[in-house]
């Protein structure tokens, strides 16, 4: 029997990838089966929503998107070479595991997550923050530690080894201010915000209550900073923490030690007006004199033991934040509201993520990996016709550069390399601080500080220098190889012919005798038109 | 509702925002035409065009005096004096016979005749993120859709775009407003694109960046900015791009507002005009609001935060704040009147809904967006007029309730725009001006 | 030393109570209420209006050698009233603004109410200068002007030493100034920054302030009271905040043990007749008591009292029992027409 032509496109489209996905081989089954998992249901996604996703993208697009979103920056023209000239099939998911094994991805991740976990630091704190905390965070990323782990060692913040001191620094910060314990526990670690829960029992997002909100604070109010001989520390007493929270209708309610989708944790209650005894009876013997004592019954190791641990939402929350990190918008959106007003694009594929997430043992390079790997991951910015719902993934959606992204783009667009601690950082941070913003707006700020600031001025004249990018188109005689080169250094591809046209006449016309002006200047100011315009600005 | 804690980080919409980017793709298709244009006559940019004569077109104008938060109906504009709603402040009688508002706007009671009031509003959302959605679109969300703010509907109806001034203009002296603060970090212009989204100045009145370094002649600053318009639009057209789209629009700005730095130097502004407005900052925007559209602005937005959430000390904030907006609307209006600008421009002096007939424990009052007032003059607004009326202790409006469509009609019919225009946005669903064929308030409007 | 306070008496008024006097017998009460003012029978629970202000009605006490009562009500006006027969024998409109509080000395001489609006002064809204005199001393019988004096609005609190030579008012700057009755000369003061909230999460204002106070025993010392430091001035969840400060040489001595303090606004302090400890009461934003018992001399927290309402103000009976007032939130449903009574008034007993 002859088989029937298939009419139906998505259908038709499905089968052309799988038979590219043949051509390609499948070497490395446990990704690849993932990704192809990943690729089936968001396929699923496709057909329900009659949209035709758009072409997977060109390896020149692919590795300066994966660059960005890896690596923290765009490839140099080296590493930009070597990935195309690279002849292997599997090039793509190569490229993405000598990444994740490079000190850029840990920079780039260490960024993220500090904004992530801990807000962008005021001015003054970052040193602060600096000495301990990043190392911390750098060391996660660094040696690929199960995310579990981690939460748990930041949320019960009683260092095990010298590697993990700096994961005291989450609480520490919060300076003693339990409430906004509470109110960053919940998003970094479970995806949900919980804020509005504070004075009554969220007015949208229904299951979230008000006791959730006073008893994840509970679990954290007996903690105190303290500084040791050891460093800052977070002590706790046995003693105290127990309170009543009024709601709006003047109603009160005891703050007992539960949480959300979370069991209450048994705990006497002293009765009204008894006065609690703190009394050494009430601690562990202290093995170190440097460390705080511990109490036996320690609200924090709870929280940590019977609450963090096998929640539901610790991976889901995770998994859904690295695909926001990835793919421009999280399977919940936003990524950090995974409640009942946010429902997911695709339910099936967040719970497989997670699970599989579990099973790896909350392995975070596999998970990056897993979603690079996947077909949603690699597809062109350009939307396709008729689409236009960004919850079905169809088209990879543009994302802006963060401040350090930017930063150390512009200086590998100038200088092939880049300080991370640039000046221009801190005003850039100060003037565009988001991190996976929920929508993309750029404000005439932004257009005026890349237009006028004196950081922006001072970086180009960094640039200027003989071995920098524009010292070196200055200096080159051969105008159009000079163009194309610029192109490619600093958007990663060649230009076309109106671009080519258009710049060249614009430098001509300024270097004529009569114009009178420097080529340097007359090449500064094309460099900052790319570095400047849209295409830089954002990951497509 | 009361307090929410600062996020430091990242927007949040908690009411989950809606998604700005979609079905705009589509509608961008039309406007790629013209840049795809330029780009074939791309030597054009390179001519500096004088600026093209401002044509000072006899337009409509607005100002908005965004009192966020939303004040209470009580002590303002719908006084209950002797019940137990009506608070310890006093009714006091207006220009208008018979007609009574509170005590802390005494100014305001001189000038009632010049001035309309709704006592009838009555909306649905009453937290704050979702009342101001509303109150400042004129609509409840659609996902994804985005509708437009009031200011940039206006700008683009009434605005000259080819003129420097920014034509929709966000004056915020302070940049914080919990859920406030994360409306001002949404998508104001929604479907009509990102170049009719507001110009914003606050802080210490200075916008950051606004002269050109001094390294660089103007000639190079304009090249090499004709230069990255031209790419990054080519790129825009290309990739059909919303993100490049919202981009280039910021960065078409910046030239004519490098060249009204000026306007924005309240320092500027003559002594005595600041004296008279009176010391808060409120009070010093709301007069360079006026400074603003009397040289060229279309609609300005004025709002300071989220000051009258008064959840708590009702009375003992009110009686601060509310004795501001009687002077600023005094000073505004008479302002206008003077320079004969008053017929054409509207002023409105509104929150996102009201508060509750009753006092809750902590001496505050809660939200309350059933039976609320509001105010307006000028503009095509018919003055000394009381719109509605709520029964004697304020829990429900009695007569003519006004919902946010039948408001907005009314801006839009008094601004001489047509409310019932239907957007041109091929393959997107049917969207108007204002939803509903709701008519305006007719006893608003002048004749 | 603890002492458990148990509630031994309670009922309802209909709106809710700002202040309040005891008369003569101390087993009748003047209530001063939203809607007027209330005589109330403490044990039979009986109650009647007896008269009102064009506004709240903020502060009552009673002066037992004339047998008059007096009210000060956010009208600005003081009213004197018989209380023998209930009538008004005096009025005087003392203030354009509000009468926050009411004192009258010990020597049952001198009156002396606080008014004072909160006006934008300046770019970040501190506090406007006084356009009337923010605290007035009167002659106690015949309401006649004694001393006009200066401080800065709003002044929200007021009382005279014991020895009734000094008068101490606090505002809503945490400013508190102290005078000298005899003379109207200012002998003394501090300021307390902990009291005052400035927005820097909604907005930019001055919230919180003074809002009682007490002179110590000895009068070397004032002890103040309201709430401390909220981010978000419109949250209300300052901590339940008290300081005694040395007002000769403007020190701080003492203040509430953080530990000891849940959240909420702090609007009454009573000094125990035992003169060893005093109650400071209020409303409760967070933790467990919304008034308590501090000894005086070691500041400790030795009694506590969960009200279910915020306390306006404390008084102690001839008896040594502790007479509470204050009111719910009002209703917000009615019932046919008819709103659920809100005011609140409590006894309570004292017990080692």
């Amino acid at each position: 029997m002859l088989k029937p032509p298939i009419h139906n496109p998505i259908a038709r489209l499905a089968a052309c990838w799988l038979f590219a996905l043949c051509t390609i081989g499948i070497a490395r089954c446990l990704a690849q089966v993932d990704a192809a998992r990943i690729d089936a249901l968001i396929d699923a996604g496709y057909a329900k929503a009659a949209v035709q996703p758009a072409e997977v993208c060109s390896d020149q697009v692919f590795v300066r998107r994966v660059y960005l979103d890896l690596a923290g920056r765009i490839p140099t023209l080296q590493e930009r070479k070597n990935f195309l000239d690279d002849p292997s099939t599997d090039k793509r998911i190569e490229l993405v595991d000598r990444l994740v094994q490079s000190e850029d991805y840990v920079q780039n991740f260490a960024d993220t997550f500090d904004s992530l976990l801990m807000g962008r630091a005021p001015i003054g704190k970052i040193a602060e923050r600096k000495k301990l905390w990043r190392p911390y965070l750098e060391n996660v990323f660094r040696h690929n530690r199960p995310w579990d782990q981690v939460a748990r060692e930041i949320l019960l913040a009683r260092p095990q080894s010298p590697n993990q001191v700096g994961s005291v620094w989450f609480l520490y910060e919060r300076n003693d201010n339990a409430q906004a314990i509470a109110e960053a526990v919940a998003p970094a670690f479970f995806g949900i915000r919980i804020d509005c829960a504070q004075c009554h029992d969220h007015m949208i997002a229904s299951e979230i209550h008000q006791k959730h909100y006073w008893g994840l604070v509970a679990f954290f109010n007996r903690s105190k900073n303290q500084k040791t001989n050891a460093g800052p520390r977070i002590s706790e007493s046995a003693i105290g923490g127990f309170s009543d929270f009024a709601n709006i209708h003047g109603s009160s309610y005891p703050n007992v030690l539960t949480f959300y989708e979370s069991k209450t944790i048994d705990e006497t209650r002293p009765e009204k007006d008894a006065k609690q005894e703190d009394s050494d009876e009430l601690y562990l013997p202290r093995e170190n004199p440097d460390e705080p004592r511990i109490p036996k019954f320690s609200r924090r190791e709870k929280f940590a033991d019977e609450i963090l641990t096998g929640h539901p939402r610790l991976a889901h929350a995770f998994v859904n934040r690295i695909w926001a990190m990835l793919l421009g918008r999280g399977i919940v959106h936003p990524f950090d509201q995974m409640d009942s007003a946010h429902p997911a694009s695709h339910p099936e594929l967040l719970d497989e993520l997670a699970k599989a997430f579990i099973e790896s043992g909350y392995d975070i390079r596999s998970l990056v990996r897993k979603i690079t790997a996947s077909r949603a991951y690699q597809l062109s910015s350009k939307p396709p016709a008729q689409a236009n719902d960004p919850a079905t993934f169809a088209w990879a959606i543009e994302r802006p550069l963060t401040a350090e992204q930017l930063t150390r783009s512009i200086q590998i667009a100038l200088l092939q390399q880049a300080n991370p601690n640039h000046p221009l950082l801190a005003d850039l941070r100060d003037r565009m601080p988001e991190v996976l913003p929920e929508t993309i707006t750029t404000d005439v700020g932004d257009a005026l500080f890349l237009s006028n600031n004196p950081k922006m001025d001072q970086i180009l004249l960094e640039g200027s220098k003989p071995e920098g990018l524009i010292g070196k188109l200055a200096s080159n005689p051969d105008l159009k190889a000079g163009v194309q080169n610029l192109f490619v250094t600093t958007l990663g591809r060649e230009p076309s012919e109106p671009e080519l046209d258009a710049v060249l006449e614009y430098a001509q016309k300024r270097l004529a005798k009569e114009s009178a002006a420097e080529p340097i200047t007359v090449w500064r100011n094309i460099v900052w038109a790319l570095i400047a315009s849209a295409e830089f600005r954002f990951n497509h | 509702m009361a307090e929410h804690s600062e996020n430091q980080n990242r927007v949040t919409g908690d009411c989950g925002s809606p998604e700005h980017r979609a079905h705009r793709r589509l509608f961008l298709q039309g406007a790629m035409a013209s840049g795809l244009a330029s780009a074939a006559s791309f030597n054009a940019l390179f001519s500096v065009p004088a600026l093209a004569q401002e044509t000072k077109k006899r337009g409509k104008k607005c100002i908005l005096l965004w009192l966020c938060g939303a004040p209470s109906q009580f002590e303002t504009w719908d006084p209950k004096p002797g019940t137990i709603s009506g608070g310890p402040f006093a009714a006091i009688p207006t220009s208008i016979p018979g007609l009574q508002i509170s005590q802390l706007m005494p100014r305001c009671a001189s000038i009632m005749d010049k001035l309309s009031v709704i006592r009838s509003m009555s909306t649905e959302p009453s937290e704050h993120f979702q009342g101001i959605d509303v109150l400042t679109r004129g609509e409840q969300p659609r996902p994804p859709f985005t509708r437009p703010i009031l200011g940039s509907v206006v700008a683009e109806q009434l605005g000259q775009l080819d003129s420097p001034v920014p034509q929709f203009v966000l004056l915020e002296p302070c940049p914080e407003g919990n859920e406030f603060k994360s409306f001002k970090a949404g998508n104001w212009a929604g479907w009509l694109g990102a170049q009719y989204g507001p110009v914003r100045s606050g802080g210490e009145f200075a916008i950051p960046d606004i002269l050109k370094p001094e390294s660089l002649s103007q000639l190079d600053h304009e090249d090499r900015e004709a230069l990255r318009s031209f790419l990054s639009r080519k790129f825009q057209n290309d990739q059909q791009s919303q993100a490049a789209e919202g981009y280039n629009a910021a960065f078409n700005r910046v030239k004519g507002l490098m060249s009204c730095a000026p306007l924005f130097d309240l320092e500027k502004l003559p002594q005595a005009d600041r004296d008279r407005y009176g010391p808060g900052a409120f009070a010093q925007y709301a007069l360079q609001a006026r400074h603003l559209i009397e040289n060229g602005s279309t609609f300005v937005m004025v709002a300071n935060g989220m000051p009258w959430d008064n959840h708590v000390f009702q009375h003992e904030m009110h009686q601060m704040l509310v004795p501001e907006l009687d002077n600023i609307l005094f000073q505004l209006i008479g302002d206008l009147e003077d320079r004969g600008m008053l017929q054409d421009t509207m002023v409105i002096a509104m929150g996102e809904f009201g508060r509750t007939p009753w006092l809750n424990e902590a001496r505050g009052r809660d939200h309350y967006s059933k039976a609320w007032s509001l105010a307006m003059a000028g503009g095509g607004i018919r003055p000394g007029v009381v719109v509605g009326q709520t029964d004697p202790l304020g829990f429900e409006v009695t007569e003519n309730p006004i919902d946010n469509r039948r408001l907005f009609a009314t801006i839009f019919k008094a601004l001489g725009i047509d409310p019932k225009e239907q957007y041109d946005l091929p393959d997107l669903p049917t969207f108007h001006r204002v939803e509903g064929n709701v008519q305006p308030i007719e006893e608003l409007l002048v004749g | 030393m603890q002492k458990t306070i148990t509630r031994i008496h309670d009922f309802k008024l209909p709106t809710a109570i700002l202040g309040a006097c005891l008369l003569q017998d101390h087993r009748e009460l003047i209530a001063a209420c939203l809607d007027g003012i209330y005589r109330v029978e403490l044990d039979t629970k009986k109650h009647q209006r007896i008269g009102g202000h064009d506004s709240y009605v903020s502060s009552a006490v009673y002066i037992p050698e004339q047998q008059t009562f007096i009210t000060a009500g956010y009208d600005g006006k003081l009213k004197w009233f018989s209380a023998q027969d209930n009538s008004l024998l005096r009025e005087e409109k003392v203030h354009a603004f509000w009468s926050w509080d009411m004192a009258l000395s010990a020597d049952q001489r001198w009156l002396a109410s606080v008014t004072g609006q909160y006006l934008a002064g300046d770019y970040k809204y501190s506090p406007a200068q006084e356009t009337e005199a923010s605290v007035k001393i009167l002659d106690a019988t015949d309401g006649k002007l004694v001393h006009a004096l200066r401080h800065v609005p709003s002044v929200q609190s007021v009382a005279f030493s014991h020895n009734s030579q000094w008068i101490a008012a606090g505002n809503l700057m945490g400013e508190v100034r102290v005078w000298d009755v005899a003379s109207g000369e200012q002998v003394g003061g501090f300021e307390s920054k902990d009291f005052t909230s400035w927005g820097i999460i909604k907005s930019h204002c001055y919230l919180g302030g003074i809002f009682a106070m007490e002179f110590s025993p000895d009068d070397s010392e004032l002890i103040v009271c309201g709430m401390g430091d909220m981010r978000d001035p419109m949250a209300g969840n300052g901590k339940q905040l008290w300081q005694r400060w040395n007002w000769k040489e403007s020190k701080l001595v003492a203040q509430t043990n953080e530990k000891q303090a849940g959240e909420g606004l702090m609007e009454s302090l009573v000094l125990h007749p035992a003169r060893d400890s005093f109650l400071m009461g209020g409303r409760l934003r967070g933790g467990d008591w919304n008034a308590a018992l501090f000894d005086l001399s070691s500041g400790e927290r030795i009694g506590t009292i969960k009200s279910g309402y915020r306390i306006t103000q404390m008084l102690f009976d001839n008896q040594g029992r502790l007479v509470v007032v204050g009111g719910q939130g009002q209703p917000g449903k009615s019932n046919e027409g008819k709103f659920p009574d809100f005011g609140r008034v409590e006894v309570y007993e004292l017990k080692t």
